[in-house]
């Protein structure tokens, strides 16, 4: 166990998600077909984002050299990529450090969260904590006060525009903040469009090979069709991005 | 000798590739002038004079102030920049090419979950809507444009790129890339002056890519100007016109990784009028943005 690496951590609010059955996917979207019910263990997630500060602490201190928080691909990933996308790409001109970390690849936020005790969630685990515990929402209109890119599709953004991680904007019935929004979150499922009707119906996980990750939630720069529960998004792993971060679920 | 190799140069016809690079034309490289003052073409008008830039979208002290609005979202002052020979797609990536990438590869259909999206162009699955197999594929973003070319083996044109194909080099640029003046019937373009479908051309939306063969550029690339916009690989963090070319992409190459907000966008579309502005050519959208009129075409090293 890693236990003795959370010692370089602040500890982070997490919610527990009881286990439980619930309705994945939208039949109307060609990649999340057909809805189906979806049972998911118990598990602990991060109440928050990732913050640049929590990020900044992981990539100076021990764990990011402790080969034991990386995957092989990550450490494939990190032997020809010693920094990453670096600080200030990370912080993206934001005035503050408690606003998500972005531009950090699937294999650092993967390091990160093992280090950390845990993992990155399933998208099994992230639509359920989004809106799998709730009665299924909408997700939130413009007026919702989440961070969306809410100037029109001809309007203008203006750098990476997120909130802080803790700044008020309306949490789901769990207390998760940003679930819709703010930055879009990795999940450890590989991206195929067909992936729905060959996974189990039991804590399901995507690992059938593809250049690509699954993305959940949208970001500022999305219109808010782009947050929705049954929203799924293919990014390459190794690709940083200004509208990508994340954050770790953990055992009950 | 020196006559007979300019004169090799002048009847130097449209050159297809074959392989790795059907489907494609070769274009020589050559300096061109990237960016746009905003009040026309870079650098002025056509050689030796000729048609006037069009009327200008608002007074001359408004522009001078800086409180035009249709040239909000014009880019910094142009410079030169070098362009070696490339290729470039003959047409707009079509929507049978983009299923065929979709069937091979499990990528996400082009799909936006809004009304408007849903009535004329979401994707059901990797087969694209009867009748439209030979358009320009639309509602891609940046990065799924990219993700197209990659899997051609090929990748984005840089804007650089993109300009020397549709309207040659700078000492030989053209204002439109079939020539130096606006003639109607040589691209599906938007209402006369509001942006806004104009079925007049015959099409109220995409058309088969090449359905306007006196379009087409000068290497032999149709539909340069409408039909759809289309992506370029430089990207920006801020509007263009806050940033300095220094902070910019190297214009010769197209896959620094540079971190990005805009995608830049090229060629007017099916519902945009270059006759409003030409510099609105000069356009650049947030990269993960799926539009109706945002395609693209690829481009690759020789």
């Amino acid at each position: 166990m890693l236990w003795w690496l959370l010692l370089a951590f602040a500890p982070v609010s997490t919610v527990t998600i009881p286990a439980g059955t619930f309705r994945m996917g939208d039949d109307a979207t060609p990649d999340a077909r057909p809805v189906r019910d979806v049972t998911v263990a118990a598990f602990r997630i991060d109440r928050t984002e990732v913050s640049v500060d929590a990020f900044e602490a992981f990539a100076r201190g021990p764990g990011w050299s402790d080969d034991r928080c990386w995957s092989e691909g990550g450490r494939a990933w990190r032997a020809e990529n010693p920094r990453g996308a670096g600080p200030v790409a990370r912080l993206a001109g934001r005035p503050a450090q408690d606003h998500p970390v972005v531009a950090v690849t699937y294999w650092e936020a993967e390091a990160y969260c093992a280090c950390a005790g845990g993992a990155l969630p399933t998208e099994a685990q992230w639509e359920r904590a989004a809106c799998g515990v709730d009665p299924r929402p909408e997700p939130p209109g413009l007026e919702s006060g989440v961070a969306w890119y809410n100037e029109g599709k001809f309007g203008a953004l203006h750098g990476v525009h997120t909130h802080g991680i803790h700044t008020a904007s309306p949490p789901n019935v769990l207390g998760l903040l940003d679930m819709y929004g703010n930055v879009w979150e990795w999940t450890r499922d590989t991206y195929r469009a067909d992936a729905y009707p060959k996974l189990g119906t039991t804590d399901p996980v995507s690992t059938e090979p593809s250049p690509w990750r699954t993305v959940r939630g949208g970001s500022y720069m999305n219109l808010p069709s782009y947050a929705g529960c049954a929203h799924r998004e293919p990014v390459r792993p190794e690709e940083p991005r200004l509208t990508v971060g994340f954050r770790c679920v953990y055992a009950p | 000798m020196t006559a007979l190799l300019l004169l090799a140069a002048c009847a130097r016809g449209i050159v297809e590739g074959s392989g790795d690079y059907a489907g494609m034309v070769e274009v020589p490289g050559g300096d061109v002038r990237v960016g746009s003052t905003g009040l026309g073409p870079p650098g002025g008008g056509p050689p030796g004079g000729g048609e006037t830039t069009p009327p200008l979208p608002c007074a001359e002290a408004d522009i001078a102030a800086g409180v035009c609005p249709a040239l909000a979202h014009q880019p910094l002052a142009p410079r030169l920049v070098e362009v070696s020979t490339f290729w470039i797609d003959r047409t707009e990536v079509t929507q049978a090419a983009y299923g065929a990438f979709l069937a091979d590869t499990g990528y996400r259909p082009p799909h936006v979950e809004e009304p408007w999206a849903e009535e004329e162009w979401n994707w059901d699955g990797v087969t694209p809507r009867a009748g439209t197999e030979d358009h320009p594929v639309v509602l891609v973003s940046w990065y799924d444009a990219r993700e197209y070319c990659r899997w051609r083996g090929a990748r984005l044109p840089t804007e650089a790129e993109w300009e020397i194909a549709a309207f040659g080099p700078d000492e030989d640029h053209r204002l439109y890339p079939w020539g130096n003046e606006y003639v109607e019937g040589r691209m599906n373009r938007g209402a006369a002056g509001a942006v806004m479908y104009d079925p007049a051309d015959g099409y109220r939306t995409t058309s088969p890519v090449g359905a306007f063969p006196e379009g087409m550029s000068r290497y032999g690339a149709h539909d340069m100007f409408g039909n759809a916009w289309e992506w370029v690989a430089d990207v920006r963090v801020g509007r263009w016109e806050e940033m300095r070319w220094e902070d910019a992409d190297d214009h010769r190459d197209p896959n620094t990784g540079f971190l990005g907000l805009y995608g830049g966008s090229r060629g007017f579309s099916y519902f945009a009028d270059p006759r409003v502005n030409l510099a609105i050519d000069h356009n650049a959208f947030p990269v993960e943005l799926r539009r109706k009129t945002s395609g693209f075409r690829c481009a690759k090293d020789a």
